[in-house]
């Protein structure tokens, strides 16, 4: 579910032709259109009226996430790709899915440096 | 000297003691140095107390070449305990002591103050003017819960007392000078103008000293607030997912304001002319 704000925060661009969904390989050490990203169930979060609070209780770190990254944090849910998070919420950013998959990668590997996200076992 | 003070400080065989309280519980306080049992009577005057049936920890402070060494309880030898520079550095640490009695409150870097009922919590970083906001309100008729640490008791949403005397910065000065010490002064407060139980939370400010600035006090938004709170938390790693739910439910709940300024009684001005008749809410 893509938190319903993420409409009017995700920062929208001019559609560009010719790019490709799956434009970002699968990297070594980085995260790809494949990577399936699944929240740690030990992380905690609290949703707050402009974003979300999470708590990692392994490095007793918090974080607040925005609007934008709260949406790419909700389809963490290990069934969605990088690609699938970026194509749904393409559908509501008024921006093309190849033009959001770089944000989306990039906010996914921030969230999985930070022990907030693995990826999915089953991968 | 201050009646109370006479009344807390021995002089035995060179050696001063002060029992500092911090509601029910109390540190006593040993020391050979007379200017650091002169300070901490004045920086603790209003916590200062009877001797305890049993205090939480006993610290001797020492002087030495390089400063003052200060010991915990039972700690022994030459190199034992740590070595504080100069005496702010023995008031902070003495303030650190009492927080530590009360582990099961959220300590944050925080001034507070109150009125009608109600607190207002000031939390900022060093040089945002927690002291000179606090003591301006408290000026015009605030009562004083602290100007730099306030513990939090988390069930009750209340900001406990812990009135240690307020320094407070020249306006003249420059905020990055080399000897804080002698930029700041001590603010007296009296008695009556100190709360002496817990305060109910109704608002926070995050006061940010700009210099030429005029004073602005203007909504924030929850997330960054949150964030701010965070960086103020002095225990947080004590309470882990509980402060962060505590932190979450408290800036849904109470008004978060972002205060600039450079001139802090025009800041405390505009304090109570916003705040005022929200602190009147929560205490009708």
């Amino acid at each position: 579910m893509v938190a319903p704000s993420a409409q009017k925060h995700w920062p929208k661009k001019a559609p560009t032709q010719n790019s490709m969904l799956n434009s970002i390989p699968d990297e070594a050490g980085g995260v790809g259109p494949s990577f399936k990203p699944r929240r740690r169930s030990t992380v905690r979060q609290h949703e707050l009226p402009d974003g979300l609070l999470i708590f990692n209780p392994q490095s007793l770190k918090a974080f607040a996430l925005n609007a934008s990254a709260s949406a790419v944090w909700d389809l963490c849910d290990g069934n969605h790709t990088i690609a699938d998070i970026a194509l749904e919420l393409s559908q509501c950013a008024g921006r093309t899915p190849e033009e959001l998959l770089p944000d989306v990668a990039t906010a996914v590997q921030k969230l999985l440096e930070l022990g907030l996200v693995e990826q999915d076992a089953l991968h | 000297m201050h009646c109370i003070e006479r009344l807390a400080i021995k002089n035995k065989a060179n050696t001063q003691t002060l029992h500092i309280k911090l509601l029910r519980n109390a540190i006593t306080v040993r020391t050979d140095a007379s200017e650091v049992a002169e300070w901490l009577a004045r920086s603790f005057s209003l916590m200062l107390a009877q001797q305890p049936r049993r205090p939480s920890f006993e610290v001797q402070i020492l002087r030495s070449t390089d400063g003052y060494r200060i010991l915990r309880d039972c700690e022994a030898g030459p190199s034992a305990g740590r070595l504080l520079p100069n005496l702010a550095e023995v008031r902070r640490e003495v303030a650190i002591m009492l927080m530590e009695t009360r582990p099961e409150l959220l300590w944050l870097h925080a001034g507070a103050v109150a009125k009608g009922g109600a607190a207002v919590l000031l939390p900022g970083p060093w040089g945002s003017g927690k002291s000179s906001i606090a003591t301006s309100l408290c000026a015009s008729g605030w009562f004083y819960l602290s100007d730099d640490m306030v513990g939090i008791d988390m069930e009750k949403n209340a900001a406990v007392p812990f009135p240690i005397t307020p320094l407070v910065r020249e306006p003249t000065c420059a905020l990055h000078a080399d000897h804080w010490m002698a930029i700041k002064r001590e603010f007296r407060l009296s008695k009556r103008s100190v709360c002496k139980k817990p305060q109910p939370l109704a608002v926070a400010v995050f006061p940010e000293y700009k210099p030429n600035a005029p004073a602005n006090l203007n909504r924030c938004d929850t997330l960054a607030a949150s964030m701010k709170l965070f960086e103020s938390c002095m225990n947080f790693r004590q309470h882990g997912e509980k402060a962060v739910a505590y932190i979450a439910e408290l800036v849904r709940k109470i008004p978060v304001y972002q205060l600039t300024y450079s001139f802090a009684p025009v800041a405390a001005a505009e304090i109570e002319h916003t705040l005022e008749p929200l602190l009147g809410e929560v205490s009708g």
